[in-house]
């Protein structure tokens, strides 16, 4: 199978798998308790339950399961997701509006993982055994162990509150694309991305030991190259292929660090606003935010399998 | 029978004098303690760390105009529209933008606002059945929703839309035409003041007092809008009439309950006076809307042509403050940030990022009290936490064996190391905002029913036994609690009473928790009843008495909030329904009193539920914020904080501190 038709192929595998994603996430949000109906009237004495059920109905909240989502996917291939019943906003509109937020906040934590693993684990394969190895080993170890509202709580401990280099509240009057936003990037971004660079320097390490030991490194070795050039250019080359396998995984776990990352930041992603949109009950809102994340996780798949191809020419589409 | 309301009555009761209001001269106070924490912890639970606080002397003649105040938000503003929302943000959002007819001072007596002046023209001795000539009648399907796009302002109290296919109902013109008949509970008038501009310019007449009446109508604030309201209807440019369904005596306070529309805001469909759907709100407030960034912030600047500014304060005929006081909030920008975690809003007062935040826990707020940096502003609130027993399952049914458990919850505990003396244990079920019209005597009521509240080991156990004893049940008796996880100091409080419970020796009590809504899902769901457990929620009451006892308890809230294990009793039902629906005790405040203490009393008896204390309304700041004294409710903090002549409050910001 050529490359072009692999990709075709892994696009349209899209469609019934977003499907099978949409089925199961409506139905499992239908059997947890509460709709924006009960939200409003939980707590007020003077709602009946006739009323209630006029509030439920008036938001076509009343039907069967099964109608509702049929409803749902009905507009969703008309390319309307549905309004926010609390507000009555387009879920579009909102989606559209945190995306951005969501994405750069996103490149911006795999960018930080990237510039701090390679050389780190370039670094720490190079020194196998010694104390940097061991340091670094011990701080990457410490970056998967610790949960991410912890280190951005101390983030914004140290940084924001004992040093003031950084406000607690990021500047939500600044677009997005205004450069000082890439500053303020910065304590999210690493927070998020923490993680995700102790996975790929402790990969990158041991995949790289691995490849020392190999005939053609002692080959190029006894050619006369130089060091460097054996590592950076042969050793790196064929160790970043376990590093792209995991990329996929870690892109997942960016998107879902970013749901607690963002409430711990007051960051307006989707991550922040997929929490509203759950303990709102906002049916809509949730199904949207997911299938972007569907979407979004496929495509980082895509890129990884792509990717190795780049890499490692002997990998075939079958 | 008329009672005019020039300006309310200026007695001198209890809780002013404990205040120290109405201090003479140029000197007004504020509610803001500098943080040298001393006195919470030498108070004890009772007066707990916001009854017994002195209170922040201020001098108007200092009053420094001007600046930005920095709030944080606990939530986004769902909803700039006034019907159509019910958060807590959200009001809070309307009340610098949107005003009402009335005002209220922080012991819920009533001042005209928008109205010059108001007064109760008429009374009649009517229930609901009155208007069954007038009534039309309409479908119900099987979940009770009935087949009309009207507003139902009355449905027949014999028909039931769950069990009858047709029931009857009175809508918005038929209410009109018994009104013409001259059949209705009361009637209500109101003189508006005559010059008032909304921020479009347009000025306040009596149609936007009716059109505003008829935008709620069918909104998510209809049910208790027209729990009240009949009628409102024109009587000239600046009269308008509201019209009660029944004699009510909370009608006073819940009629004119309504932010009033422009003209042309009132044609809006609902929701969508929001600035997300392109219509900036616009009311008569001192604040007009400038920028709104969904789920980030909002911006307010002051209104120029605010009536109270042109008009002077002294135009308000019951304003009788300090020649100083201003003449209209000073402060110019409010700019307020939406920050949902309490951290991140706790950081950001301590950068000075914010003046000014709410809702922190309450050993964020300890912390906040032990510096000088910050003060903290807090009154007793009408929030209130309660368990109710399963008085439907054996061995509940007992009272004696409620009354006993009742005894096992530890409240000076709860209130002193769960909330760290920031709450007032519950001594009596009401508290001090409700007591004006709640209790003949507050001191007396809590003199009779502590003993029945105070934890008592020893008279729990003497309880148990004679329900041991009479019935032959045999201890110990499983039961579940049941709270919300999203709570800690509910769950906490939660594990306290278990504890106490268990250590009796008559319960194996086991403690459940559960995420918000499925918890609200299965409290409020008809058949809960029957389980035996002893659920626990928290709610906010308001200055009527009421809202402590009929929720918790009518016959009418199983099902539905917040008579969750399904108490009926036909004999409190009509206590409570007495003590406010009775024309007797419209015309005679006193008797209304007696009644709501034979209501307390008999709930003490009873003891279907177990009220364990009372919550606060708070607010910490940065020094620079001046003056700030809290209201008791969430929804009007800031709004009450700003600028409120019934008070003498008002705020500004001094930079320089």
């Amino acid at each position: 199978m050529s490359l072009r038709r692999f990709i075709l192929y892994r696009v349209l595998s899209i469609i019934p798998i977003l499907f099978g994603v949409s089925v199961i996430t409506f139905g499992l949000f239908h059997l947890t308790p509460g709709d924006p109906v009960s939200q409003m009237v939980a707590l007020n004495p003077d709602i009946t339950a006739s009323q209630e059920a006029q509030l439920r109905a008036r938001y076509e909240l009343d039907g069967p399961v099964w109608q509702q989502y049929l409803a749902w996917i009905g507009n969703v291939l008309t390319g309307d997701f549905g309004m926010v019943l609390r507000n009555n906003r387009p879920v579009s509109a909102i989606v559209l509006a945190r995306l951005p937020e969501t994405i750069a906040l996103g490149l911006f934590g795999w960018a930080f993982a990237l510039v701090i693993a390679i050389p780190t684990g370039i670094y720490a394969a190079v020194n196998k055994d010694r104390f940097g190895d061991t340091v670094s080993r011990f701080v990457a170890l410490s970056g998967i162990s610790i949960p991410n509202f912890w280190l951005g709580l101390m983030l914004i401990l140290v940084f924001s509150l004992w040093a003031g280099l950084w406000p607690v509240i990021p500047p939500s009057r600044l677009p997005l694309y205004h450069p000082r936003m890439l500053w303020y990037l910065i304590l999210p971004g690493v927070t998020i991305g923490t993680a995700a660079a102790a996975s790929i320097m402790r990969v990158l390490r041991t995949s790289m030991a691995e490849e020392m030991n190999e005939d053609y490194v002692t080959a190029a070795r006894a050619k006369g190259l130089p060091e460097r050039q054996v590592v950076l250019k042969h050793v790196l080359r064929n160790s970043l292929i376990s590093v792209v396998t995991l990329a996929a995984t870690l892109t997942a776990g960016i998107v879902a660090g970013s749901v607690v990352v963002e409430v711990v930041f007051n960051w307006p992603g989707l991550g922040r606003e997929l929490i509203v949109a759950i303990n709102a009950r906002e049916i809509n809102l949730l199904m949207a935010i997911t299938l972007f994340t569907g979407v979004f996780i496929i495509l980082a798949n895509l890129l990884a399998d792509v990717l190795y191809a780049v890499l490692d020419p002997r990998i075939r589409y079958d | 029978m008329t009672r005019s309301h020039e300006s309310p009555d200026h007695d001198v009761n209890r809780r002013r004098l404990l205040r120290g209001m109405g201090a003479a001269g140029v000197v007004g106070v504020s509610g803001c303690l500098g943080g040298d924490g001393g006195e919470g912890e030498e108070n004890g639970s009772d007066g707990g760390r916001v009854g017994d606080r002195e209170e922040q002397e201020v001098d108007f003649a200092d009053l420094q105009e001007g600046g930005t105040l920095r709030i944080a938000a606990t939530a986004n503003v769902d909803s700039f529209d006034p019907p159509y929302s019910t958060d807590a943000q959200s009001t809070q959002a309307q009340g610098f933008v949107f005003e009402q007819l009335v005002t209220s001072d922080r012991d819920g007596n009533l001042y005209p606002w928008l109205a010059e002046a108001y007064e109760e023209v008429e009374t009649n001795d009517v229930d609901r059945t009155v208007y069954e000539e007038y009534m039309v009648s309409v479908g119900a399907n099987e979940e009770g929703v009935l087949d009309t796009e009207e507003q139902v302002i009355v449905r027949h109290p014999d028909d039931d839309p769950i069990e009858d296919d047709e029931v009857r109902v009175l809508t918005p013109e038929e209410a009109a035409a018994a009104v013409d008949d001259g059949v209705f509970g009361m009637q209500f008038r109101y003189r508006l003041r005559e010059g008032i501009q909304f921020h479009d310019g347009e000025e306040l007449t009596a149609e936007n007092v009716v059109r505003t009446a008829e935008r709620y109508e069918n909104s998510d604030l209809s049910a208790q809008t027209y729990d009240s309201l009949l009628h409102a209807r024109a009587v000239d440019e600046y009269t308008v009439d509201l019209y009660a369904q029944v004699p009510d005596a909370e009608a006073e306070r819940e009629l004119p309950g309504l932010s009033i529309h422009s003209t042309e805001q009132a044609e809006l469909e609902g929701g969508e006076l929001d600035p997300r759907q392109g219509n900036d709100p616009i009311g008569t407030g001192p604040y007009t809307l400038e920028a709104f960034e969904d789920e980030q912030y909002y911006e307010l600047a002051k209104f120029e042509e605010y009536w109270v500014e042109r008009a002077g304060v002294d135009s308000i005929d019951w304003f009788d403050g300090p020649e100083e006081y201003p003449d209209g909030p000073v402060i110019d920008e409010i700019q307020v940030e939406i920050v949902e975690d309490d951290a991140s809003r706790s950081a950001a007062l301590q950068n000075d990022e914010v003046d000014v935040t709410t809702g922190l826990e309450t050993q964020t707020l300890d912390q906040f009290d032990d510096s000088e940096n910050f003060r903290i502003a807090a009154v007793e609130a009408g929030s209130y936490d309660y368990v109710q027993y399963p008085v439907n399952v054996e061995p509940w049914d007992d009272a004696r064996l409620r009354r006993a458990v009742n005894h096992l919850v530890p409240r000076e505990n709860i209130a002193e190391n769960v909330f760290n003396g920031w709450v007032r244990p519950a001594w009596t079920d009401i508290p001090s905002i409700a007591e004006e019209s709640g209790t003949t005597d507050p001191e007396a009521l809590e003199e009779r029913l502590r003993p029945y509240n105070e934890y008592d080991p020893e008279r729990a156990d003497e309880l148990i036994g004679e329900v041991i004893d009479d019935t032959g049940i045999e201890t110990p008796i499983e039961v579940r609690l049941e709270v919300n996880a999203d709570n800690n100091d509910r769950v906490q409080m939660l594990e306290l009473i278990a504890e106490a419970m268990e250590q009796s020796g008559h319960f194996e009590a086991s403690l459940e928790t559960y995420e918000w809504n499925t918890y609200i899902a299965r409290v409020l769901d008809p058949e809960y009843q029957n389980d035996g457990h002893i659920p626990c929620i928290g709610l906010s009451g308001t200055f009527n008495p009421e809202s402590f006892c009929n929720a918790l308890h009518h016959s009418e809230n199983v099902g539905q909030c917040c008579n969750l294990n399904g108490i009926n009793d036909p004999e409190l039902d009509r206590l409570m329904d007495g003590a406010r629906y009775d024309i007797e005790v419209i015309e005679d405040e006193q008797l209304r009193a007696e009644r709501y203490d034979e209501i307390w009393q008999y709930l003490a008896d009873e003891r279907y539920s177990s009220i364990t204390h009372f919550g606060i309304t708070e607010a910490v700041m940065n020094t620079a914020v001046v003056g700030f004294r809290a209201n008791p409710f969430i929804e009007t903090l800031y709004s009450f904080a700003l600028y409120s002549p019934q008070e003498r409050q008002a705020i500004w910001l001094d930079r320089e501190e």
